[in-house]
């Protein structure tokens, strides 16, 4: 992706320009774990009879993780103002719940990662490209969010769908509440790498900021979600 | 200060649940439709937030939960592990 010049960087001290891209770097290695996670998934789709739709957005979701990635890096060797080496990928394993039932494994894995974290993600996202004035972090927060809408399309592309039965959302329906509740809490932790108030013009919320944005994700999106695919 | 709002329900909830259950959701999809927002959500969302401080501009009206009822519309679970055993699927921005 071409960035746009962006003279802000150059005026930044040398402190904040490095928490930047260490916040940079680690979304660079979470990115490239998630498409990990997306390339480990969606043969389980397939294997769970999910429809055509949501296998077009896993594919889809695949190549933007690892495009995102790239650009993290990117983002990072410009606030650096030199080339930085791509990191490894953080860990992309998909977890196991441990239910025994690979119908309800994936309809879980779905619903956390897809329909909680890619929305959270994706308010999270526009509330970023909202505080931001910088030319290279409105660029950079308009192409993940333009992404991360389809990987959050992905989850409730598939809960509404016909392979999840009605049998199947009655046990998915248990799950609902403390999945959201640990992954919210993983939301909720404040960046290490950036201080408590943010760094608005670039793009960085507050911590305040930060609750309020996943406040609105769960209360707006997420909850009216869930009640509209029958879960809440 | 009000509490800030998401737009982006139907860019995100309708538009996903319309590619495999078309009629799901129509009363909330006509009241999307109302305000403009969800007949091509995804380039909806995008022109919001281009202009910035649209935020109110997608407002469904379907969602009138504080963020207090979010937990208190979620009744205790049975059948599935404490939180200390559930994992967290991976996702691009958590810690």
């Amino acid at each position: 992706m071409k960035l746009p010049d962006d003279p802000t960087i150059a005026a930044l001290d040398e402190e904040t320009r490095r928490a930047i891209a260490a916040h940079w770097l680690h979304r660079a290695s979470a990115e490239l774990g998630v498409a990990v996670a997306f390339e480990a998934l969606r043969p389980r789709l397939v294997g769970v009879g999910a429809a055509p739709p949501v296998l077009a957005l896993a594919d889809k979701a695949m190549v933007d993780e690892r495009r995102h990635g790239a650009l993290c890096v990117q983002l990072a060797a410009r606030y650096l103002d030199t080339d930085v080496a791509t990191p490894a990928p953080r860990d992309g394993a998909l977890p196991d719940f441990g239910t025994g039932a690979e119908e309800l494994e994936v309809a879980l894995l779905v619903l956390g990662t897809c329909c909680i974290n890619e929305s959270i993600a994706s308010e999270w996202i526009r509330s970023c490209f909202r505080i931001a004035t910088a030319p290279t972090a409105l660029a950079a927060n308009r192409a993940h969010l333009q992404d991360e809408i389809d990987h959050a399309r992905l989850g409730w592309a598939h809960l509404a769908s016909p392979a999840i039965s009605d049998a199947l959302r009655r046990r998915l329906r248990p799950w609902v509440p403390r999945l959201l509740d640990v992954n919210v809490a993983q939301w909720m932790k404040p960046d290490p790498h950036l201080p408590r108030e943010g760094i608005a013009a670039h793009g960085h919320l507050s911590v305040e900021e930060n609750e309020a944005a996943i406040d609105a994700a769960v209360r707006d999106v997420v909850m009216p979600g869930l009640k509209l695919v029958g879960l809440a | 200060m009000p509490p800030q709002r998401s737009p982006l329900f139907p860019a995100i909830v309708l538009a996903g649940i319309s590619l495999t259950a078309p009629g799901c959701g129509n009363d909330t999809q006509i009241v999307a439709d109302d305000t403009g927002k969800a007949s091509d959500a995804k380039s909806d969302v995008s022109a919001a937030d281009t202009t910035l401080g649209d935020t109110g501009s997608a407002d469904t009206g379907v969602v009138d939960s504080t963020s207090s009822d979010v937990t208190d519309t979620l009744d205790a679970a049975d059948g599935c592990p404490p939180d200390s055993e559930i994992p967290t699927p991976p996702c691009s921005f958590i810690r």
